[in-house]
């Protein structure tokens, strides 16, 4: 390592340069994006699982409780009520989004992330007593359901907290 | 031929868009269907993307590889993009394409500035690129922090020999939220950021006591994991440890923990004045800032459980433990994912080493405690934050000489191989097919054999006869074999490519 095979103009410094600028960028988007978060104190959502996605919907993102409608009542199964409970989930939409899920489970009656969505639901309008207790008949399904674990933690912290 | 690959290096740009070419073509190849493309840890990364802090899965082990997640989180939300799986699996699969090529990028400028020949940057990029890790897996199971990671590491090398310790703070404050282990690398190389220092070997006493040390603390390990607390192989679907042949497996890690401290036994390290002159005032505050920035960020969030994997006994256990499931299966693992760069380690170690130990201690250092306490994990992408240094040094070392064409031949054709680009897996959520021993049988094992400690004993056999044929290929191109006369490693043949 002693001879001459590196560049001289490498002596270890603080130099600044366009890298720096970049990197500093990268790291304060994210510090800055959480303070202004915080300041609006949103709720943290409870866990609701990953559903299949349906062409229509990733082309038509601005509908998707329309989309997932059609596609309910062109092709009525598990998948699309899911999906269609989903829509109305992530519109605030919980009610339906219960129904939905309920119907889903009309065809899949050992659905547990059916039951895990619907306890999300019941969480996301408080009332956390019907959350754990439809977690645990998703559990009593799949043990090993984690992500219905994790909401049904929730539902108790919350509960307690009230 | 020496004309083309020539031409291939005299751009600076042409070889990084061919890793980029390649990244393009990957991101079509199918992925992991099991959680609609998440996988199992990606499934979490989901999560988090999706809520980003507020997320209910946020542990204080999440909250250290949060990054690259909240990178996505900010940039689809600002962009109305929905987080369907769909969308954040392309995000990520862009997002690594693009830390793939500045990762090139900067491989090529370190290259450059060592002013290795162009044969020789070929063979770089060859072992730092086309191995599984890089253009397989990360197409195949893209939303995880391992792509980050990659790039941090390679960024890390970067900025630290070309001086800039400012971009090393902020790399490993990137990396401190990344993969954290990143972090003290960084804390390493602010404290000791000189990279030409003399190598002095260091007394033969010193050297077997600091090594019989280490074989000890593995013994006292092993002892205390597998026969107090009697830990086990216990994920669900790995392989069990074959206690009837620990023993092979024990002297087999045991090697390994004898010659890893090789990397520092350089007298330098042990003269108090290279710590007079290396250490200087303002960069021990920049270390000390590194650290305060780290624990204001860190206790700034609030998490929401604590996670035993940042316990120090949980890191020594599965670091451990999972060596000792067959003999050798760290080895032929890391071959396995990364490519003939651990076939070479195992070759050149000796020299390797006291190369490496020239880079000053904030390198050596870090290459010690990375390989002492992360490395024997047979789960080789636990070490995608470390092993793009091992290739890059490993380049650099043998870009010093000049091997037979059979040599390089080699490592085109093993790494290619080992890469696997050629290999669509069909993974099957619905067929399991199940051995006795717990675990997967083809065609799931296709994918599971690339995660080190779910390979099945079949792939373990057959990727053993792999290394052991490998390396004798290996020996076979470093040796001049006459008939009646004694046969000589290469570096006494040839003489070191001069730099003038």
């Amino acid at each position: 390592m002693s001879d001459s095979k590196t560049e001289n103009n490498t002596e270890p410094s603080f130099k600044l340069n366009y890298a720096t600028v970049i990197l500093l960028l990268v790291i304060l988007i994210p510090v800055i994006y959480t303070i202004v978060a915080n300041l609006e104190k949103p709720q943290p959502l409870p866990l609701i699982s990953p559903t299949v996605t349906t062409p229509a919907q990733n082309s038509n993102p601005a509908s998707p409780i329309e989309t997932a409608l059609q596609v309910a009542t062109v092709k009525p199964d598990y998948n699309s009520y899911i999906n269609l409970g989903l829509a109305y989930y992530n519109a605030a939409r919980y009610p339906e989004s219960i129904k939905a899920w309920e119907k889903a489970l009309e065809y899949n009656p050992k659905g547990e992330l059916a039951f895990n969505n619907i306890a999300a639901a019941y969480g996301n309008m408080n009332n956390y007593d019907a959350e754990i207790e439809i977690c645990q008949r998703a559990l009593a399904i799949n043990p090993d359901l984690e992500i219905a674990k994790r909401n049904m933690e929730w539902a108790k912290s919350m509960k307690n907290k009230k | 031929m020496q004309v083309f690959i020539k031409k291939l290096t005299d751009n600076r740009y042409l070889l990084p868009l061919l890793v980029v070419t390649i990244c393009v073509w990957r991101i079509f190849v199918p992925q992991l269907p099991a959680n609609e493309g998440l996988g199992w840890d990606g499934y979490r990364y989901y999560q988090l993307t999706v809520d980003g802090l507020q997320s209910k899965v946020l542990d204080s082990y999440l909250i250290l590889r949060i990054f690259p997640c909240l990178l996505i989180h900010i940039i689809l939300k600002w962009l109305s993009i929905s987080f369907i799986p769909a969308h954040v699996i392309l995000a990520f699969k862009i997002m690594n394409t693009i830390m793939i090529g500045l990762s090139a990028v900067m491989v090529k400028q370190i290259f450059e500035q060592y002013k290795l020949n162009p044969v020789s940057q070929l063979i770089g990029f060859t072992l730092v690129f086309l191995n599984y890790g890089v253009f397989n897996f990360t197409y195949y199971y893209p939303v995880m922090t391992d792509t980050p990671a990659f790039f941090l590491s390679i960024a890390l090398f970067y900025f630290f020999v070309r001086g800039e310790l400012t971009n090393v703070f902020l790399i490993g404050l990137i990396g401190a939220f990344t993969w954290p282990v990143i972090f003290a690398m960084a804390f390493a190389l602010i404290l000791f950021p000189e990279k030409e220092i003399a190598f002095v070997p260091l007394k033969k006493v010193w050297q077997y006591t600091i090594s019989t040390l280490c074989l000890l603390y593995l013994l006292a390990m092993a002892y205390f994991l597998l026969f107090i607390t009697k830990e086990k192989a216990d994920l669900l679907f790995c392989l069990p440890i074959n206690y009837n042949m620990l023993p092979i497996a024990l002297a087999g890690v045991g090697v390994l923990f004898f010659f890893i401290p090789q990397v520092i036994f350089n007298q330098t390290f042990f003269n108090l004045n290279y710590y007079r002159s290396a250490l200087n005032g303002n960069r021990i505050f920049a270390a000390f800032v590194l650290v305060i920035a780290f624990l204001v960020i860190r206790f700034s969030v609030a998490v929401n459980a604590t996670s035993e994997y940042v316990t120090l006994y949980h890191q020594i256990k599965i670091h451990l433990v999972y060596a000792f499931q067959r003999p050798f299966i760290t080895v032929v693992s890391h071959f396995n994912y990364f490519g003939c760069t651990m076939l070479l380690l195992l070759l050149f170690w000796k020299r390797f080493a006291a190369f490496v130990s020239g880079f000053g201690l904030g390198i050596a250092g870090s290459v010690f405690f990375c390989l002492f306490v992360f490395a024997l994990k047979p789960e080789s992408r636990a070490l995608i934050f470390f092993f793009p240094w091992l290739m890059i040094l490993m380049s650099l070392y043998i870009g010093k000489y000049r091997f037979s064409n059979l040599f390089y031949i080699l490592v085109f054709v093993l790494n290619f191989a080992m890469a696997k680009l050629w290999l669509f897996f069909d993974y099957d959520m619905n067929t399991s097919k199940v051995l006795t021993d717990g675990t997967f049988d083809f065609p799931n094992q296709w994918f599971m054999m690339h995660l080190g400690i779910w390979m099945n004993e079949y792939v373990w056999l057959w990727l053993c006869t792999a290394v052991a044929v490998s390396l004798l290929l290996f020996i076979i191109s470093l040796y001049k074999i006459e008939f009646h006369k004694k046969a000589v490693l290469f570096y006494k043949i040839f003489e070191p490519v001069t730099y003038e």
